[in-house]
């Protein structure tokens, strides 16, 4: 929380060091983000790619009395809404050329991590858009229902029933293969 | 467990990595974005100001008005006459000694803020809570202060420092009620917002600060900002190690949202340890399973007396005391150097820190951060270790 304080303070001031440090710290997490909202690298990764551009280009005019990284989510979020709209584009399969799994120990564990993860994301896409979004922003993005209301522009109990709508919608699609 | 919760495991664990060649395919048009901002801003000459308002009569008019207006609040907000020179010290004493409520940050000076560590605070109606960045969060109520680590494990317990007294204790002294050494002191300088009061530190801190300079609000008389310079003896040793010489910098938020009651109240919950065995004092090494602990999979520990090692006798504030070797294995299979001479106290919750990159045979940096209780059994000279532990990977993150 501190750090992001100083980051913000010392973007403004037009430090690269201060965006470089943004960047290495969030690109992971607004990836994940774009792919479980796109499911489709390329996108996901234009749409990363458009949002840290125009937040470097930001630099001096840059307001922001919030958290760091619900900005740059929510800047995720809208683009991604906006390529979804403007391309009507399907959730397509996901190929694996400039992505790699985490938390992937050795070849076979990775080969394992990647099915489940893929999986995963996979269902996630078939979920409406707003349930997809609170899932992933609440679970991934670490944001408050508050927050995510905010985002959405409805209150808070509806956020909260669209997670649980989800969740239980993202069960029966995985046909309870997560579940232990 | 409900099956939701691991669906919810499932998805907060879902992490795309990017590789480094996506990873630098982007850096280069965010940083190339950067620069060609900072460029074309520096291009763009200042509007003449000036010669805009003079331009128009209207304009002119309105510009003298802001200005008169902009002279009678200021004179307004000093009593009409009160040079904000001339207001000394004491005037901040007694503006500090109404305020109920402050949130606070520390921070290092960025060339020093990985060696450290920050914390961030609140203190309301004669209690605080302080958060640091390594996970534990400390509490004190006035007359007692505790420690907890990430576990909610208590780690220590004490007199309160702070004493219901929170600005004088935070500012060494500075800010305390009946301070008549620097109540007299005037401003080093004054800004359009704000005065800077310096001073040199009270006697008992000289060895390790140099100066202590604090940033007051013009109108509000609050302190905003305490910047500490550090220094460090090169020839006695005598200093902060981690800070040698640097700056420390305290920031004052009064209008933060208040945090209610309940939140300045000691936890009361505790997880289970992640490891428990029993060793031998004196005796053979064991290794403690930790698996449940995120990346660390053992620990290898052993147990001496004091007497064993033959170390000269001290009078310690909690008894009896015992000395450990401890190392850990990540799941990794990389495994630390060994901490030797860990000073544990039987039923008393002991912390160690073990990190930096030197400690690993691969020089990559790693942090671990543990707690270890050893607590005596009915079979004489064994003792059951508990322990939690954590690791972090990247410098000032967790």
């Amino acid at each position: 929380m501190i750090e992001d304080e100083l980051l913000k303070l010392r973007f403004k001031c037009g430090s690269s060091e201060a965006l470089r440090r943004i960047y290495e710290k969030y690109l992971n997490s607004l990836l994940t983000l774009a792919m479980a909202l796109l499911n489709d690298v390329n996108a996901a990764e234009d749409v990363v790619h458009d949002v840290f551009v125009s937040f470097a280009k930001s630099t001096g005019d840059f307001k922001l009395r919030g958290s760091l990284k619900s900005y740059l989510a929510t800047c995720v979020i809208n683009r991604a809404r906006d390529r979804i709209r403007t391309n009507k584009r399907q959730p397509v399969r996901l190929a694996e050329s400039d992505l790699m799994m985490s938390e992937s120990n050795g070849p076979e564990e990775s080969v394992i991590f990647n099915e489940e993860t893929r999986r995963l994301n996979q269902a996630i896409t078939k979920l409406p858009d707003e349930q997809r979004e609170v899932i992933i922003l609440r679970l991934n993005g670490q944001m408050k229902f508050k927050e995510i209301a905010r985002l959405q522009g409805v209150s808070t109990n509806t956020i909260q029933g669209r997670y649980r709508y989800g969740l239980n919608k993202l069960r029966s699609i995985l046909n309870g293969k997560v579940e232990e | 467990m409900r099956p939701t919760d691991n669906i919810e495991k499932a998805v907060k664990k879902l992490n795309f990595t990017a590789s480094a060649k996506l990873h630098d395919r982007i850096w280069c048009d965010v940083r190339d974005a950067q620069k060609e901002q900072e460029k074309s801003k520096s291009a763009l000459s200042e509007p003449n100001i000036r010669r805009t308002i003079m331009k128009s009569p209207i304009i002119k008019l309105a510009a003298a008005a802001v200005i008169i207006a902009v002279v009678l609040v200021g004179i307004h907000n000093f009593g009409g006459s009160i040079d904000p020179a001339s207001v000394a010290w004491g005037n901040v004493i007694s503006r500090v000694a109404k305020v109920d409520y402050v949130h606070f940050l520390f921070v290092a000076d960025p060339q020093h803020h990985r060696s450290v560590h920050p914390y961030e605070g609140w203190y309301s109606h004669g209690k605080m809570v302080k958060y640091s960045w390594l996970g534990n969060t400390y509490y004190d109520d006035g007359q007692i202060d505790q420690s907890f680590d990430r576990n909610n494990t208590r780690t220590h317990k004490g007199l309160s420092e702070m004493k219901g007294r929170f600005f004088s204790w935070i500012s060494k002294g500075l800010l305390a009620g009946d301070n008549e050494q620097f109540t007299q002191q005037m401003p080093a300088s004054v800004g359009d917002d704000f005065l800077i009061y310096r001073f040199d530190p009270p006697e008992k801190d000289r060895k390790w600060i140099d100066s202590i300079s604090i940033t007051v609000g013009r109108n509000s008389l609050l302190p905003i900002q305490l910047k500490t310079y550090h220094k460090y003896d090169y020839e006695t040793g005598e200093g902060i190690d981690d800070i040698e010489d640097g700056y420390t910098l305290l920031v004052f938020d009064y209008e933060a949202p208040e945090k209610p009651p309940e939140f300045f109240e000691p936890p009361t919950i505790s997880e289970p340890p992640h490891g428990t065995g029993e060793i031998v004092l004196n005796g053979e090494e064991v290794m403690i399973d930790v698996s449940s602990s995120r990346d660390i999979k053992t620990m290898v520990m052993r147990l001496y007396s004091e007497d064993f090692l033959k170390k000269p006798p001290v009078k310690y504030k909690l008894q009896p005391k015992h000395f450990a070797e401890i190392s850990f294995i990540l799941k990794d299979g990389v495994r630390s150097i060994t901490a030797t001479d860990v000073a544990l106290c039987v039923n008393h919750a002991g912390k160690i820190g073990m990190g930096d990159v030197n400690n690993w045979p691969d020089k990559k940096y790693r942090n671990i951060s543990a707690t270890l209780f050893i607590r005596p059994t009915e079979k004489e000279n064994i003792y059951l270790v508990e322990v939690s532990c954590w690791l972090d990977t990247i410098r000032g993150n967790d």
